[in-house]
């Protein structure tokens, strides 16, 4: 009874929706406004040689960009809270030697592969988010094949609590440095090549460890 | 010099928020108050400045709509209020042993205050949609901060629909750049094609994702449990100033004109049915949380009828509210539980605040809850919708009887000699407030003349 | 041709979500729930992300062997942060899910009645 009428709000809600998404710009065609406002402009302006989607993230729309590693350190400071206070950690479980060996074996080739993705964001596919979540799953990986204590280990202890805020305190220092040179908090000074790689790249290692840690951390909160 | 400080107003919560694991458990409640007094005190000399002007400030130096705008208006000047009341929180639940002052705790309590200031300055839709999703993941979490049980249900019940209104609003936020090419606010309003379907899907999306946000009746059905279980320092910031996003979420709404009639009767019904419910409530938490459906329909309503009177009930509920769920707080700390008849004879400062806030929720004229429903009154009136202004009056005299059929009970039952009055920390976040409700009410003409819509 | 199937995509996208809206409202496991919760996150991000397609585009980074037209990068990078606020929201959802599941020993709405 209850599924049927969920099924007919949900058939109830998708017929003006589906009335309203035919009614929109012809999908794919160059002339919508989607292609011809803003976007336009931005790739008329594009450099010699940048991955689009990182410019637009870091520097048109960095504001978004700094709201999103603060999400998700919202995420982990939520769940670390809620967490229940005084309970014991499952026992670590035996690994098959066969597994066991294969994730030892790629584990320094993924952490590499992270941060070439990390460092090379900016002009080829891949960023700090991306390169976060490689990172990420590699410490999950090893938390679930060898035991939690284990994936802990791969986090330093006691810089923790600066760590897993790296992604928020790089745009933070990014903004003011950028507040500096160019008169704008967050802005990348074109006229100061070095210093604008720099910060660029600074900012993605931010994202990416500080987003590696707090997916390990979420892991863990649950996991205990 | 003075667009340089919109950012900053943003960044000092949220980097205070970021900051406060690496402190101790003592230490945090000093860093989270110190940081929301900066923030305070920045907001405080934005809204001064306002008198000029609009202040905007373009992220990163791109010119709109390129880049992102922060916009700080009349509005925006709500920063204030979020930094006030989310400080008195923390002040009164500071000692305390409870999740809420440990580090994460004040962690969770600092950016939500910083989502909250991000989501009013934003002048970009997906912006405010960040901000949005910010304050709320840590709304979700501030609930669980309860060792109450049922919290965890109750904080569940409230992300699933929370997510489902920020998904709702993310679509709207979609279909409004497909049809612009556009995310900038002042820019989308003038791209907007006149009518079609998907300009009023997008219209609707954003309408039912922000009325659930605000809990206005009937999506308010997260919102008792939710905050009635939380500990009632978290109550006080989700009532008095989380489900306001919502509702000024919706003041950032193109086109909001065009669902006058609807924002009437949703309104009316969140007025009359939150004050309904309060009726039959005998646990107070649960009472002030169906008072705050209720005044949200005041608001609601006030959107349609009269959109100065509405914002100032916006700033006016937020601190009334707040006083009262603080009180409720001290009076559950002192009974030990959520049995309160016959303490208002051994808590009488408590009592007596609590009966002030009561008076301006309520809206009797000297305090702060007279004005806003006096406005919205008139509005109903001058629109020729007599019937509104009768359901406003109807409601606040349900709402009285709530009220008071609680403070007979509390004051009028043999007193309970093992209880003493409510602790400093707290009577003195109480009484502040009470007493700016009351500073409030006395300068409601002036903040009409501010507000100015 | 119908405006139906020259939006095909959105079309599908819209499906996408009342298939989700359906599975949270419906059904009674609360771990489900929030699956639906993630399919109509996912149906919103591919609403988004096709919007910015164009016919025979390119991917949005220059250099050599780059041509025009571009796809529009704006979704792309919207659809970005979305993912981490979507990532987010469930990992807060399944941390309070322990935490019920701790306390009253099961994730159905039918055992929980009363309570939810």
């Amino acid at each position: 009874m209850k599924g049927r009428l969920a099924a007919a709000f949900a058939t109830g809600v998708s017929i003006p929706m589906i009335a309203a998404m035919a009614a929109l710009p012809r999908h794919g065609s160059p002339d919508q406004p989607i292609h011809t406002h803003v976007a336009r402009h931005y790739i008329e302006q594009a450099p010699e040689s940048a991955n689009l989607v990182t410019q637009v993230l870091l520097d048109y729309r960095g504001m978004d960009t700094f709201g999103e590693v603060v999400v998700i350190f919202a995420a982990l400071v939520a769940v670390l809270v809620l967490r229940a206070r005084g309970e014991r950690p499952l026992p670590a479980p035996s690994p098959s030697p066969i597994v066991g060996f294969i994730v030892r074996l790629v584990t320094p080739f993924f952490a590499l592969f992270a941060f070439h993705v990390i460092l090379t964001g900016h002009e080829a596919p891949g960023g700090g988010l991306q390169g976060a979540a490689i990172l990420g799953g590699l410490v999950l990986m090893n938390g679930i094949v060898f035991g939690p204590e284990r994936a802990r280990a791969f986090l330093p202890t006691r810089a923790l609590p600066w760590l897993q805020g790296a992604g928020p305190l790089a745009f933070l220092a990014a903004g003011i440095l950028g507040g500096i040179t160019t008169g704008f908090a967050l802005g990348y000074p074109a006229h100061l090549p070095v210093l604008h790689e720099a910060m660029l790249v600074g900012v993605e290692l931010g994202i990416g460890i500080g987003g590696a840690v707090i997916f390990s951390r979420l892991y863990l909160a649950m996991e205990a | 010099m003075t667009p340089h400080w919109l950012p900053v107003l943003i960044a000092i919560p949220i980097a205070g928020g970021v900051l406060a694991p690496v402190f101790s458990r003592r230490t945090a409640s000093v860093w989270g108050l110190g940081v929301l007094a900066a923030t305070l005190g920045v907001a405080l000399g934005l809204t001064g400045l306002l008198a000029d002007g609009v202040i905007s400030y373009p992220m990163g130096g791109w010119p709109v709509p390129f880049g992102i705008e922060l916009r700080f208006d009349v509005l925006s000047a709500f920063a204030t209020a979020v930094a006030l009341i989310s400080a008195l929180a923390i002040w009164f639940s500071s000692g305390s042993q409870g999740r809420v002052t440990s580090p994460e705790g004040i962690a969770v309590l600092l950016l939500c205050a910083g989502g909250m200031v991000g989501f009013l300055l934003a002048a970009d839709y997906f912006t405010l949609f960040v901000f949005l999703e910010i304050l709320s993941i840590s709304a979700y979490g501030m609930v669980a901060m309860s060792d109450e049980r049922g919290a965890g249900i109750a904080a569940f019940r409230y992300l699933l629909m929370g997510a489902a209104a920020s998904i709702v609003i993310l679509l709207s936020v979609g279909l409004l750049y497909t049809l612009t090419g556009s995310l900038n606010m002042g820019d989308v309003r003038l791209r907007l094609p006149d009518g079609g379907l998907p300009l009023y899907l997008a219209l609707g999306g954003f309408t039912a994702g922000f009325l659930l946000k605000a809990a206005a009746f009937p999506l308010h059905v997260w919102l008792p449990d939710a905050h009635a279980t939380a500990p009632s320092a978290v109550s006080a910031i989700l009532s008095g100033l989380v489900v306001k996003m919502g509702v000024i979420g919706l003041l950032r709404t193109p086109g909001l004109d065009q669902l006058h009639e609807l924002l009437l009767w949703i309104g009316a019904a969140s007025l009359l049915g939150g004050a309904l419910f309060a009726l039959v409530q005998d646990d107070l938490k649960r009472l002030l949380a169906y008072s705050t459906v209720s005044n949200i329909g005041l608001i609601v309503l006030g959107l349609a009828l009269h959109r100065t009177g509405a914002t100032i009930h916006i700033l006016n509920h937020a601190v009334v509210k707040a006083a009262l769920f603080l009180a409720a707080g001290a009076f559950i700390h002192r009974a030990g539980s959520r049995a309160l008849e016959g303490i208002g004879r051994s808590m009488p400062v408590t009592t007596a605040a609590f009966a002030v806030g009561a008076m301006a929720v309520i809206g009797i004229p000297p305090t702060a809850g007279f004005t806003g429903k006096w406005l919205v009154t008139l509005g109903a009136l001058h629109a020729g919708r007599p019937v509104f202004a009768v359901i406003l009056l109807l409601s606040s005299l349900i709402l009285a009887l709530c009220y008071a059929r609680f403070l007979v009970a509390l004051a009028f039952r043999p007193a309970r000699a093992d209880i003493r009055e409510a602790p400093v920390r707290m009577l003195v976040p109480i009484l502040l407030l009470v007493a700016l409700s009351l500073v409030l009410g006395l300068v409601g003409g002036r903040l009409a003349e501010f507000v100015g819509f | 041709m119908s405006p139906l199937l020259e939006n095909l995509d959105y079309v599908a996208t819209t499906i996408l979500f009342c298939i989700g809206l359906w599975t949270l409202i419906a059904d009674s496991n609360l771990i489900k729930k929030v699956m639906g919760l993630n399919i109509m996150e996912t149906a919103v991000f591919a609403f988004i992300v096709t919007s910015g397609m164009i016919e025979g585009g390119d991917a949005p980074i220059t250099g050599p062997g780059a041509e025009l037209p571009f796809m529009s990068p704006i979704p792309h990078a919207l659809v970005l942060t979305g993912i981490v606020v979507a990532v987010s929201t469930t990992a807060v959802a399944l941390a309070l899910l322990l935490r019920v599941h701790r306390e009253h020993g099961t994730l159905d709405i039918d055992e929980l009645r009363g309570r939810w």
